[in-house]
């Protein structure tokens, strides 16, 4: 008996001290004051593989970006830069791009890169990648000579720029992956071979991955780091201490309210929202329009102007995040400002809610539904989540959270259609064409793939819409067909926008060249540099 | 253990005063009476039971008194103490005061009744392997072995996990892992006890084994199992905490776990939201522990030996 009271004493202590104790584990601290040492990346994402062709998403995609080269690199302002391809021409009729390839490029493993790998990988990734409209209008890609490519399209496709990306189109040596086996699960995703300006090292499974620089990379004088090590700690409290610490240099998409206050204010370290442009993340609210009452507009309206947005970036985001009004986001070229703004409106709400034939019952409910979440980020899924259980109490429905263990659970019940409303955050991915048309084209409502149209909302116009400006070249059209769509979806509401998912990148002050493109973190690395004599501690 | 030594003089005096009443004496005739006394006459029990007390009914008059829903959210989030609310607010802006009186209602009845499943399966396992013995004791012993190897938290995670974060899910996993000791512990009493004469002369008299179990050896080796599980329940709300605080708890249910649990991550911001609860359950786990030890005293055999 003494045994257990004592124990239990104890585990009652512990309970009250545990949230007070965050884990810190160490490692040598980066030395700044010697160029070779390590630029050491802070993340909370396991990626299953470093093959950023036939994966989506940002695990893969930061180790993938630094291995693997692209055809084209972006600058700050949507502008592609040359990178595989010194120089591109993109045909009269639209129906052609040619790329002509830098001639010294080799792979890590010495093997020239040639036209034939750039075929090669525009193949696996059309035809294994989840972001299907990308590269979908291509029909054919010749290999004239060694480094020219034309890649020939059934339609125009204004989007293809883009889709040659790092972090959308890494160049694969055809040599190694070229031999038959699966590329989705073939070895080489996790000892990769590319000609980027780091080499794959060694990954300590969910622990860290190295990369070295690769001395014959094709842009002569770079990458200017020697090392690269990403540092996998799941915890979250524990990447911002490291961080603090200047054991973690770099620290890529930050959302947590919190988290950059609180290392917006430590004098060592830059934090800036810049670099995710491209990226284009929003953080939602999605009914499922295949579910009554959801099918019904009206609810969904009511459900918005209940949703009250000003608290949620104001109070709950702490307003470090933008609203967002729409499916596109404000930093790209298509964003629409003019749109329904769903202002709080509970009265008008309830209105709503009675012409839908929802009357209160006797204790002021008028229906139950739940909401999902995505675990694992508080800040933008869950407690947003549960602000609505309030706010939607007061138009008198009786919102249940339901909690997922984690992400794959969420993903199934999600994609499954088996949800009322659930938050998400989904990413433009630079062109509407990549990443805004699937979550509203009737033609992608796939049961069992997430980030699909999973709200399964149809509307023809939409579709047309949607269709048009995928294959219209001239800019202002284009611009003109995405406004009408824009207006369009944000009054029937499939979702309801919340805000643009605040993320930040966190560099350690003695890094120079920052990727500040649109692309920022999912770009190359091969400019950044630790500042000649910024060593020393207290600065 | 003041409260045994004190008491052990009357033991001494009481065949006297019985020859002299030939009717039953008094402790012996009510026993229950008497450890109630001894428990009564105990500080710590008194104050673990005050405690409990205190816990168990603060919650219930809580929301007609205090009259907030914890769910609602009454103004900006982390609102330090002292202001309006009281006790500040939590990470959305919900009311710490209002959660804490309505959370304990949760907490305590999770407490309880994953403690009661504890029993029931402990009890029935340990009485059965104990009275028969032999090919039976070996299977239950086999079963109860298993459940005892297995780590109990990761166990309880995987159950909610499994089967969906529901505060019945929670209560139910909870029992499901904790009645290991309580069956060991019912076992060992029964086998020393279904030696002993006066079980002997009730199966002699006649009495098959569901009356030996139930009427005549559980009610002797009841005391042990009843201080185990006044402190299982301690364990059953500490697993709730834990179980919450890794983000297992039930999102709709408002508990002392939930709110450690929702708002860890902002504990080094806003320390009330963590503290708080963190100190209530605290308190629930030292008033349920100091009661268990007093009828731990309270019903010590040896006392009881004396009827």
């Amino acid at each position: 008996m003494r045994l257990t009271k004592r124990t239990l004493l104890g585990a009652g202590l512990s309970v009250l001290a545990a949230p007070l104790t965050a884990p810190i584990l160490g490692l040598p601290e980066a030395l700044a004051d010697d160029a070779t040492a390590p630029l050491v990346i802070g993340t909370n994402q396991v990626p299953r593989h470093f093959n950023g062709a036939v994966q989506s998403g940002i695990a893969t995609g930061m180790v993938s970006t630094q291995i693997f080269a692209s055809p084209l690199r972006y600058d700050d302002q949507w502008n592609p830069q040359p990178y595989l391809a010194k120089s591109w021409v993109v045909a009269p009729d639209n129906l052609s791009v040619t790329l002509h390839l830098v001639e010294d490029a080799v792979f890590h493993d010495g093997h020239p890169l040639t036209a034939e790998d750039v075929a090669f990988s525009i193949g696996v990734i059309k035809a294994n990648h989840p972001f299907q409209t990308m590269l979908e209008p291509v029909s054919t890609v010749e290999t004239p000579d060694a480094h020219t490519v034309i890649i020939r399209l059934a339609r125009p496709h204004p989007a293809l720029l883009l889709a040659m990306s790092p972090g959308l189109m890494p160049i694969l040596p055809k040599h190694v992956y070229g031999d038959g086996q699966d590329i989705k699960t073939h070895p080489a995703n996790l000892r990769p071979v590319g000609s980027g300006p780091f080499k794959f090292v060694a990954y300590k499974q969910g622990e860290s991955i190295q990369l070295e620089r690769f001395d014959r990379f094709f842009i002569p004088g770079r990458p200017k780091l020697a090392r690269l090590v990403y540092r996998i700690l799941p915890d979250q409290n524990s990447l911002v201490i490291a961080t603090e610490r200047r054991e973690i240099g770099m620290l890529p998409f930050l959302s947590s309210v919190r988290d950059i206050e609180r290392l917006a204010k430590v004098p060592t370290l830059t934090v800036t929202d810049r670099g995710f442009e491209g990226i284009g993340p929003i953080n939602w609210l999605a009914f499922n329009c295949g579910k009554k009452p959801l099918d019904d507009v009206r609810v969904r309206r009511a459900i918005a102007l209940a949703a009250n947005r000003d608290f949620i970036t104001g109070k709950l985001l702490g307003g470090v995040a933008k609203t967002a009004t729409g499916p596109i986001v404000s930093g790209s070229p298509f964003y629409e400002p003019a749109v329904d703004l769903y202002k709080l409106d509970i009265a008008k709400a309830d209105i709503l809610l009675d012409e839908a034939g929802l009357k209160k019952g006797p204790d002021g409910t008028r229906f139950q539904l739940t909401i999902d979440y995505i675990p694992n980020d508080n800040d933008q899924q869950r407690n947003v989540a549960e602000y609505l259980r309030a706010g939607l109490k007061r138009i008198g429905i009786a919102l249940q959270v339901r909690a997922a263990p984690d992400f794959p659970t969420w993903a199934q019940r999600v994609s499954n259609f088996d949800f009322d409303l659930t938050m998400d955050n989904v990413f433009n991915w630079g062109d509407p064409v990549i990443g805004v048309a699937r979550t509203y084209l009737s033609t992608n409502i796939r049961k069992g793939v997430i980030w699909s149209n999973t709200q399964q909302y149809r509307n023809q116009k939409v579709d047309e819409l949607l269709n048009a400006a995928a294959v219209e070249t001239d800019l202002q059209k284009r611009k003109a067909l995405y406004d009408e769509f824009q207006k369009i979806v944000v009054s029937e509401a499939p979702i309801a926008y919340i805000n643009l998912t605040p993320y930040k990148a966190v560099y350690d002050k003695r890094l120079t060249n920052l990727p500040l493109s649109i692309w920022g973190p999912l770009s190359p690395l091969d400019e950044v540099a630790w500042a000649q004599g910024a060593a020393g501690a207290g600065r | 253990m003041s409260a045994l030594i004190a008491s052990k003089p009357a033991v001494r005096l009481q065949p006297v005063r019985s020859e002299a009443a030939p009717p039953m004496p008094s402790p012996a005739a009510n026993p229950g009476l008497a450890a109630l006394r001894l428990f009564l006459r105990n500080p710590s029990g008194l104050l673990g039971s005050l405690i409990l007390i205190g816990l168990l009914f603060a919650p219930q008059p809580g929301p007609p008194i205090y009259g907030a829903d914890p769910f609602e959210i009454v103004g900006a989030p982390f609102q330090p103490p002292g202001g309006d609310p009281v006790l500040g607010t939590d990470y959305l802006g919900q009311d710490i005061l209002a959660a804490l009186l309505q959370g304990g209602r949760a907490t305590l009845l999770v407490g309880f009744s994953a403690a009661l499943i504890t029993v029931v399966i402990g009890v029935t396992f340990g009485a059965l392997a104990g009275f028969f013995g032999g090919r039976v004791d070996a299977a239950l012993m086999k079963v109860t072995e298993f459940f005892q190897v297995l780590p109990t938290l990761l166990f309880a995670m995987v159950l909610v996990t499994l089967f969906g974060q529901k505060i019945a899910i929670t209560t139910i996993a909870i029992g499901v892992v904790s009645w290991p000791p309580t069956a060991r512990l019912t076992r060992a009493e029964f086998l020393r006890l279904r030696g002993l004469d006066f079980v002997k002369a009730a199966r002699a008299a006649g009495a098959g084994p569901l009356y030996l179990i139930g009427r005549v050896i559980l009610p002797n080796a009841a005391p042990p199992i009843v201080v185990s599980a006044t402190l299982a329940i301690g364990t059953a709300v500490l697993f709730e905490g834990a179980l919450s605080f890794l983000g297992l708890g039930d999102p709709n249910v408002m508990s002392w776990g939930l709110m450690i649990g929702q708002n860890r991550a902002y504990a080094l911001e806003a320390w009330w939201t963590v503290l708080l609860p963190g100190a209530a359950i605290f308190l629930a786990v030292l008033g349920v522990s100091l009661v268990g030890d007093a009828v731990n005293d309270a019903v010590n055999p040896r006392l009881r030996k004396r009827s």
